[in-house]
Order: structure tokens, then C-alpha cells, then sequence
């Protein structure tokens, strides 16, 4: 038990005394307050939905998922019409979501699924826009 | 309806398209579904096929197969022109890669030194500095237009494809960066083209007088997008329909697959949907066949943290598992036994060869293409 080893500087014995607070605080509430403690889900909302960070439904778990498929090959650019500045999203856009949701260009026909016909992984390219406004 | 249920091959990459195309050579009525392309369409352009080693190792009867599928294969995709040989290919990156078949506009780069004019098209703005190393750096300014910037060289592959009169504007570039430096053969980045650039080629090396080669690529990678239409124009000239589809499960009794609501009954089906990447082995939520939750023949670990990775040649690891096969290519259970007399696999799909490591998947996929079509075949009596 490597947490209990080593020397019992102040600062240590600290933060064992906040922790079995907290784990004591939590037994009692869970105690008292049963199934309505939601185990900290709604100050975790109250914290970050400001920030986009939801907790996902099973369908949306899928679409991440589908859209975690993306291998980075580069197929779908190479299919590409549109000058560089003007692509839709494609999945490598996850990581910069902020550029992610804007529209698609107009340019972009919706007929042309070329991107999508081309990806080895099968990511749903052209949802992401839409995805990522979304959330 | 006909009265007899063709054969399904399930997968348009390099194993579904050779076994697809062997199976309309024998006369089985055969048809491929796939609803996109193989991981052959990441293809390098150097083909490995490892018999003598790994391939070998992992599944002896390979070698006897090997020379008739790769006569096969060659045979069937004219268009790359692959040529028989030890190669040592440089990619773009600069790294030296062995190859055994490779395409004419590959193998013809055989010197490195500093009379190899390696071309850097300027204006894409990624000047592959590890391939310039092979020669000297020649500075083109070459594909024109505003949008050229950032783009791959798959994609200006795919635009003289289409464009076919970009090559003359590639011409006389080469012709003004060459004026002052004598070179006794080029080396290019993949730009010639798609299905068109051997043909491409050869007009360089007329009008310039020299040997003229193009690297192997990086992803996204012009070989590949070269061997994805080379394929697909292959199973057409063999009059094999491809038919663009899901399919979500394969029925055993009786043999079928599903497309959605509907049933198709076949007579056999080859399994030849790749490894993770393409989906022939779902990660989610664990390891295993999608299709028919066919049995696999290397555990993966649960935990690979805490379970000691096994130092096995090519033969362990999450990249060597797939489905267990026999030496007709019928899927086996864990019994060794075959689950279907119809169900066969080739291609990436198939267990006991890690093929990231051995580096021979393209070998694999011929050979496992081809010794499961004869095996339909001879079922079929044809």
C-alpha cells in the first residue's frame, strides 16, 4: 500500500484529514438523502454545461464514436473540390470544433458525398457541423 | 431470382477483389458487396510479400499459392504494371522501404546520389525534406493556382487524372528547372496521376530525355488511391457486380447475408472486410467479428497495462487476430472444425499474422484472395 508509506509531513496528514471528510460527508448523504443524491452530477452541470460538457445520450455516444473512426489518412481531402480554406469539416476537425461549426461552405453541394464515399472508416463527415453546433 | 444463389464476397478491397475476380474467372456467379474502400486504398505503392518469412510462418500453405496469385493479381491490374524484383524504394518521407513487386513508375529509381534531381513542387508548400536527401533538390514551380497550398499529393494526382492538359504545364516546368543541372535520372513526388500515370510517365521520360521515377507516399497516398481504381476497373473488365451495401449480419443456417431487412441467400460467402480499420473486427466493447460472432484465433488482452505484451515474431498482439481458418480458407470455431461448409475469409481478416509488423498484408491478401476462390470453386464443382 504505497499510499500509507513514507514520512507524515504535515501537508500529508492534511490531506487525509480532507479526504475522509469528503468520504465521510458523502457516506452521510448517501444515507440520508438515498436516491436523491445524484453523486455530485448536478454541481458537476452547474460547473461545466456553460462549457459544452454534457453528458452524452446512448445515440450521441454512437456519433462520437463513428467520428473517432477517423485514422487521420487524409482520403477525404484528396476527393475534395473546395480550396483548402473552404472544406467542410472533416473528422480531424473534432480536435478544432471551434472551426468545426461553422456551416458548411455553400459551395459544398449536398449531393457530393464524395468525402464520405472515399473514408476507409465510414465517419459520418458531413454531420459534423451540425454535431458540434449541437452540443 | 435465379435458381442458384451466387456467391457473396463481402469487401472490395485487394483480398475481396482477387478472390471475387478468380471466382468469375472459374465461371461462379459471384457478387462483391461493399459500401467502401479497403484499407488497399492506404497502400504505399511497394508491395511486401514476405513468402520465404513471415506469410510462410504464419500459414504454411501459403508459398504454394503464392506465385499463381501474385500472376493473378499482376495480371488483373494492368494498370499498375507491377514488376517482379528486390527493390529499395524511397517514400517521401525519406525512409528506405524493401519491396519485392512495385509499379514501373516506382521500381525505375534504383540510384541514389547526388545525380538524382529530386523534384520539390514549391508551391504545395511541404518540401519533403528526407526524400530530397536521396539527390539533388530541384525547385519547381508547378502545380499553378491559388489553391495548390497545403494540398496532398494524392490530390494532385486525382486533378491530372482529370485534367490530363496539366501535364503539359508540368512539362515545361520540368523543362525550366532543369535547364541548368545535369541529372541522370528524377525522382517525383506521386503527382502523374491516377489510373493514367504510367502513361503519364512515359511521356516525361520521351520528352525528357531521362529515367523518370516518383517516390512511394504517405497517407493520404496517391499508390493507393492508384490500386482503390485499379481494382474497382478490374472486378468491371471481369464482369463482377459490386454492389454498394451494408451488410449487418451473416446468417449460417440457412447461408445468407442481411442487407438491412432483406435476407440474401447465397451458395458460399468470403469474408474479406479487413481488420479494425475498415470494420471486419469491431473494438466496441470488445475485440471481435461483427458479422456473425465468429470465434478468433489470438486472445487480445482485456488489459494490455496489465498483461505482458508477448514478443511472438508476427503471430501475437491485437494486430494478429481475426477469424481462425483452415487450409481451404473456411472459417473455423474453436474446435478447429469448419462452421460452415459456405463460409470462407481472406485478406487482413484473417488470424495468426500480425501484419502491421510483418508488413506483409498486401501478400496475405492475394494469396488468401486466391486460395479461397479455387476453394469455392472446387465446392461449386466448377
Amino acid at each position: 500500500m504505497g499510499m500509507f508509506s513514507g514520512p507524515w509531513t504535515w501537508r500529508r496528514v492534511k490531506s487525509f484529514s480532507y479526504l475522509a471528510l469528503a468520504f465521510n460527508t458523502r457516506q452521510l448523504r448517501r444515507l440520508f438523502l438515498g436516491r436523491r443524491d445524484d453523486g455530485g452530477l448536478s454541481r458537476f452541470l452547474e460547473n461545466f454545461s456553460a462549457e459544452g460538457m454534457t453528458p452524452l445520450d446512448a445515440a450521441q455516444t454512437e456519433h462520437v464514436l463513428a467520428l473517432t473512426r477517423c485514422t487521420y489518412c487524409g482520403l477525404c481531402e484528396t476527393v475534395c473540390p473546395l480550396p483548402l480554406d473552404r472544406w467542410p469539416a472533416f473528422a480531424r476537425a473534432l480536435e478544432h470544433s471551434r472551426h468545426a461549426a461553422a456551416d458548411l461552405p455553400p459551395s459544398c453541394p449536398p449531393e457530393c458525398r464524395q468525402c464520405e464515399a472515399i473514408c476507409p472508416t465510414g465517419v459520418p463527415l458531413r454531420e459534423i457541423p451540425a454535431f458540434v453546433r449541437r452540443q | 431470382m435465379s435458381a442458384c444463389p451466387p456467391v457473396f464476397v463481402l469487401g472490395a478491397g485487394l483480398a475481396g477483389t482477387v478472390a471475387a475476380c478468380r471466382l468469375a474467372a472459374r465461371g461462379v456467379p459471384v457478387r462483391v458487396i461493399a459500401d467502401r474502400p479497403g484499407a488497399s486504398a492506404l497502400h504505399g505503392g511497394g508491395w511486401l510479400l514476405g513468402a520465404a518469412g513471415p506469410l510462410d510462418a504464419a500459414w504454411p500453405g501459403a508459398a504454394r499459392h503464392l506465385d499463381a496469385a501474385t500472376a493473378f493479381a499482376r495480371a488483373g491490374l494492368e494498370a499498375l504494371d507491377l514488376r517482379a524484383g528486390t527493390f529499395v524504394l524511397p517514400d517521401v518521407e525519406g525512409a528506405r522501404r524493401p519491396c519485392e513487386l512495385a509499379p514501373a513508375s516506382h521500381a525505375v529509381v534504383a540510384t541514389f546520389g547526388p545525380r538524382l534531381g529530386v523534384i520539390d513542387l514549391v508551391p504545395l508548400g511541404h518540401p519533403f525534406a528526407g526524400m530530397q536527401a536521396a539527390g539533388t533538390p530541384i525547385a519547381v514551380d508547378w502545380p499553378p493556382g491559388p489553391d495548390a497550398f497545403g494540398r496532398s499529393f494524392a490530390y494532385v494526382s486525382q486533378r491530372i487524372e482529370a485534367e490530363p492538359a496539366l501535364l503539359d504545364g508540368l512539362l515545361a516546368a520540368l523543362r525550366a528547372a532543369l535547364a541548368g543541372h545535369p541529372v541522370d535520372a528524377l525522382l517525383l513526388p506521386p503527382v502523374l496521376g491516377v489510373l493514367r500515370a504510367e502513361a503519364h510517365r512515359r511521356r516525361l521520360v520521351e520528352a525528357l530525355g531521362v529515367p523518370v521515377g516518383e517516390a512511394l507516399d504517405v497517407l493520404p497516398s496517391a499508390p493507393g488511391l492508384r490500386l482503390h481504381a485499379a481494382l474497382s476497373a478490374w472486378r468491371v473488365a471481369a464482369g463482377v457486380e459490386t454492389e454498394t451495401a451494408r451488410v449487418t449480419a451473416i446468417e449460417l443456417s440457412p447461408l445468407g447475408v442481411r442487407i438491412g431487412d432483406a435476407l440474401r441467400p447465397a451458395s458460399a460467402v468470403v469474408l474479406a472486410t479487413g481488420r479494425y480499420l475498415t470494420g471486419g473486427l469491431s473494438m466496441h466493447p470488445t475485440v471481435a467479428e461483427p458479422l456473425a460472432g465468429l470465434p478468433l484465433a489470438v486472445p487480445v488482452a482485456t488489459n494490455p497495462l496489465t498483461e505482458a505484451r508477448r514478443e511472438g515474431p508476427y503471430d501475437a498482439g491485437p494486430f494478429a487476430t481475426g477469424v481462425r481458418v483452415d487450409a481451404a480458407m473456411r472459417v473455423c470455431g474453436a474446435d478447429g472444425r469448419p462452421v460452415h461448409d459456405g463460409l470462407y475469409a481472406a485478406g487482413d481478416v484473417v488470424g495468426g499474422l500480425d501484419t502491421l509488423t510483418s508488413r506483409c498484408a498486401s501478400g496475405l491478401a492475394l494469396v488468401g484472395g486466391y486460395a479461397a476462390a479455387e476453394a469455392v470453386a472446387a465446392q461449386e464443382g466448377r
